[in-house]
């Protein structure tokens, strides 16, 4: 037969016996230590059952208002996308108004070439004014010298350089038509 | 005129050093105002205020082998709350052997703590888990005692001796040494064991018990990283709540006695 344990409680400990003896030859006089009653103890611990509820509601509502917080960060996230995504988006083109554009850009090109053109053009006509006069001084030089035949040569080869220049200017002309 | 309470238990790890932070620091919410001197070698409460022992010049070691020091001199305030601390350090291990022989030692503390017992609403006294000279000194100091019990039924033991303690100290030293309190700390919900613990203190304590119990949370943990209470760092936790209800009920037995 196996020997009956005995009944160990913790309200059974020895110590707590002790304790309760220290307690009472410490008070005060007529403050003398009595367990507390049963109704006592009832009402102690639903009142410490009522405060775990209250814990438990605490937690509750504060993860519900965590969930909410985090709802309205994912909320204001999304709306700020949306927005970012509106000013990206391509605007509708006004094709009328980009073509009349367009033409204008066009137009101002062309005039500004030929104004460039007709520039070069002066250039080239000034330059062959120039290179002209210079033969024709070149030209006197020899005769005053006496040297007739180089100034004949010279002018023939001035002669030459005009009809390559008419040449290459009846060229474009035909180019540009 | 201040109180002074004593924060003590014979066993380590029950919350002494926790609820001096965290109570001292939820009765500053309530416009009081609060000096914790941290009485322990260990110096854990110093650390958890985010200040390192070593390098502190003044510590409640002076105070006490120093008998021209002034306690005025070591007190720190917190830059960011509203708490003031005296802090602790390692050579207070050796504060036995250097008061050993020296006439009133068990009331060193005490005279000290007078000068400034006014500027202050609240001191509460870190004490080391040990019965030496320290807690002596803590005892013959104080007006009250507050006492954690971590619910498990090793901590009856320690209190046992502590206890006894007390009352020595209340025939010889201090005799209107009171017990504020006794505190149902690191209770766990899960056990069954907490549960019939706290219903052993109820009824081994009665009405000496606050209605309030610090359930033990991770956050408590975290306190020494944040180097600050915790209303400071999880003000909506759980932990942070206890604490302050536990403040209110000490301002309501307060008002109740007056």
């Amino acid at each position: 037969m196996k020997p009956k344990k005995p009944d160990k409680s913790i309200s059974g400990m020895d110590v707590l016996k002790d304790i309760r003896g220290l307690l009472s030859a410490s008070r005060e006089p007529g403050t003398t230590i009595e367990p507390p009653s049963q109704e006592e103890n009832r009402l102690k611990n639903e009142l410490t059952g009522l405060r775990e509820h209250v814990r438990v509601y605490q937690e509750t509502v504060q993860k519900q208002q965590e969930q909410i917080r985090k709802m309205e960060r994912e909320y204001k996230d999304i709306t700020a996308e949306l927005d970012g995504y509106k000013k990206t988006a391509v605007r509708p083109l006004n094709q009328t108004a980009q073509v009349a554009e367009l033409r204008e850009d066009v137009e101002q090109l062309e005039a500004r070439k030929a104004e460039l053109t007709s520039a070069v053009s002066g250039i080239e006509e000034l330059l062959h004014l120039k290179v002209k006069e210079l033969l024709k001084r070149i030209v006197r030089l020899y005769q005053e010298s006496g040297q007739s035949d180089i100034a004949l040569d010279i002018r023939r080869t001035g002669n030459a350089l005009d009809d390559v220049d008419n040449f290459a200017r009846f060229l474009r002309e035909l180019i540009q038509q | 005129m201040g109180k002074i309470i004593a924060v003590a238990q014979h066993k380590g790890g029950t919350g002494k050093t926790t609820t001096c932070l965290n109570l001292g620091a939820s009765l500053c919410d309530t416009g009081k105002t609060v000096l914790i001197i941290d009485l322990d070698p260990q110096a854990s409460l110093t650390v958890s205020v985010g200040i390192n022992p070593l390098q502190v010049k003044k510590s409640i070691h002076h105070v006490l082998v120093d008998p021209n020091s002034d306690i005025k001199d070591t007190i720190i305030q917190l830059p960011t709350l509203n708490l003031s601390v005296v802090p602790s350090h390692m050579d207070l291990a050796m504060v036995e052997s250097e008061l050993a022989g020296k006439i009133g030692r068990e009331k060193v503390l005490f005279k000290k703590l007078a000068a400034i017992k006014d500027d202050f609403d609240y001191i509460f006294i870190d004490c080391p888990p040990t019965l030496g000279l320290l807690v002596v000194n803590a005892l013959a100091s104080a007006d009250s005692v507050l006492i954690p019990i971590q619910c498990e039924p090793l901590t009856f033991y320690g209190v046992k001796h502590l206890l006894q303690i007390i009352n020595l100290i209340r025939e010889e030293v201090n005799p209107p040494l009171k017990i504020e309190g006794i505190l149902r700390t690191m209770y766990d919900r899960r056990t069954k064991l907490s549960e019939e613990v706290s219903e052993s203190i109820m009824q081994t304590f009665g009405d000496l018990v606050f209605s309030t119990i610090i359930y033990r949370h991770i956050k408590f943990a975290e306190g020494p990283v944040h180097e600050m209470p915790i209303n400071f760092y999880a003000s909506r936790s759980p932990g942070a709540l206890e604490y302050r209800e536990l403040a209110k009920e000490l301002l309501t037995h307060e008002t109740k006695k007056a």
